[in-house]
């Protein structure tokens, strides 16, 4: 080869090398943010007197614990605090660390009054937890809860009495007082936070994902021989796929639904649809194969943009579930990833062992540890009995 | 240099990119030719013949091992 080939083979490899630094740069941040978020969300937990404190209530060391996560500072904040020791940490400790600290800020979520009874006993949790930092969550509900209209916003569920504790609304009796009381008991922490413990290991914005499946999972199963579903759901399926779900008894205001709803639903949907015919089955069946395909990024897409979807004039609010009929590819367009999107690398082998999540757009990588961004997924090799069968001898070309 | 090139199971073509030793073996990083954002990470093997193998990493641990290798070794680029 030329000079001048050997000249453009060696910026295109500093290039190719630049980006896997990049991703190893990304993964790298990720994992101190991870530390960074256990230190204080343990630190949450274990001051009983923040956790049982209105925001306007805390001292100035207290408020700035929480404003390390409201202004995104954690990371810094952590890893001066503590030397550079968390950044050292193995990846394997920081999984575990991180399936901690989630079951730790879970249970500081919980001991502040957070959960309430959905739908038919489903448990839910603020949306805040889905969209953004879970500093913004717990935040919000420190500097509400003195006035309780967090809790009250969703009044159906929960309201808190004089001391605090929560109420939940004796209309939902069934399924719904099931949950409550594992719930008063703490059983249902257990269950949530043992299924995260078991199958769940997350890294960044999958975690929320990641917990989500986990937390309506478990409660699902809590659940599962009495799946009281109101026949006033009615579903829409909007452009880019996303499972909408319109409930009646005051809930059809698309500014009231979120996507933890719509998720908690598509999963109800699971056991809805029982009654349909074969077609609108496999269509179903379809729409939550791409919309599994899709669930980074509609984890991407921030509540606005759902409620501007939901505003659009061509969404149709009335349809029901034959609407899903209507589904065509026009307006069931998939997003490709966006390039520009964090990186993220999540490992989520924990629940499936190395059972590879094919990329999206190429199946052919499913059999090979790449991780990319497009994926946002490490991806992990099934390991056959005969491993070696696909060895490939190490005949390295120029090109 | 000339840049080293090799088809992976996915038939597809990846440029050797970055070399890891560890535990004495030689791991490869490749980058896909197509989309450089792909990255995987191979191990080198020498069977009876001989002949060098790439291989795919044996348990989740060994990659895990491998990214935290080259976290170390690339850790100083970070910008």
């Amino acid at each position: 080869m030329n000079n001048r080939g050997n000249e453009i083979d060696r910026i295109r490899r500093d290039r190719m090398k630049k980006k896997l630094i990049e991703q190893l740069s990304n993964l790298y941040g990720t994992l101190i943010s991870l530390s960074a978020i256990e230190e204080i969300a343990e630190k949450i937990l274990r001051d009983s007197k923040i956790k049982n404190k209105d925001y306007g209530q805390m001292s100035e060391n207290e408020k700035k614990i929480i404003s390390y996560y409201v202004q995104g500072q954690f990371t810094k904040e952590a890893s001066v605090k503590n030397g550079q020791n968390n950044v050292e940490l193995p990846i394997a400790t920081v999984k575990k660390i991180c399936k901690k600290s989630l079951a730790v800020i879970l249970s500081s979520l919980i001991i502040a009054g957070v959960t309430f009874i959905g739908y038919h006993g489903y448990i839910s949790i603020k949306n805040q937890i889905l969209y953004g930092d879970v500093s913004d969550a717990i935040v919000k509900i420190l500097n509400e809860k003195d006035t309780g209209s967090i809790l009250n916003r969703n009044s159906t569920y929960v309201t808190l009495d004089e001391e605090g504790n929560p109420i939940f609304d004796i209309n939902y009796k069934g399924v719904a007082n099931d949950i409550i009381k594992v719930a008063r008991n703490g059983n249902l922490f257990d269950v949530v936070i043992r299924k995260i413990f078991d199958e769940c290991i997350v890294y960044n914005t999958n975690e929320r994902l990641i917990i989500m499946d986990n937390v309506i999972e478990a409660v699902r199963k809590a659940v599962q021989d009495k799946p009281e579903i109101p026949d006033d759901i009615k579903v829409k399926v909007d452009r880019q796929g996303f499972l909408y779900y319109l409930l009646g008894s005051g809930y059809d205001n698309p500014k009231d639904y979120d996507v933890l709803v719509a998720i908690i639903h598509y999963y109800e949907n699971k056991l809805r649809y029982r009654g349909l015919d074969a077609e609108d089955r496999a269509l179903i069946d379809d729409l939550l194969a791409e919309y599994e395909k899709s669930k980074t990024e509609l984890y991407e897409t921030n509540l606005d943009d759902l409620n501007d979807l939901a505003n659009d004039s061509t969404y149709d609010k009335s349809s029901t579930y034959s609407a899903l009929n209507a589904y065509s590819e026009d307006d069931y367009t998939l997003r490709s990833p966006d390039e520009s999107s964090t990186y993220g690398v999540s490992n989520s082998y924990g629940k499936d062992d190395y059972t590879l999540q094919a990329p999206a757009e190429s199946s052919t990588h499913s059999e090979s540890n790449i991780y990319s961004e497009d994926d946002y997924t490490l991806q992990y090799p099934e390991y056959p009995d005969e491993s070696q069968n696909d060895d490939y001898q190490m005949k390295v070309g120029g090109r | 240099m000339e840049l080293d090139v090799m088809k992976l199971e996915d038939n597809q073509e990846y440029a050797i990119i970055d070399t890891i030793e560890m535990n004495n073996n030689k791991y490869l990083v490749f980058s896909n030719i197509e989309d450089e954002m792909k990255n995987c990470i191979r191990k080198v093997i020498t069977k009876d013949d001989g002949q060098e193998y790439v291989v795919r990493l044996d348990t989740e641990k060994e990659l895990e091992l491998v990214i935290e290798k080259l976290i170390e070794k690339h850790k100083g680029e970070f910008k």
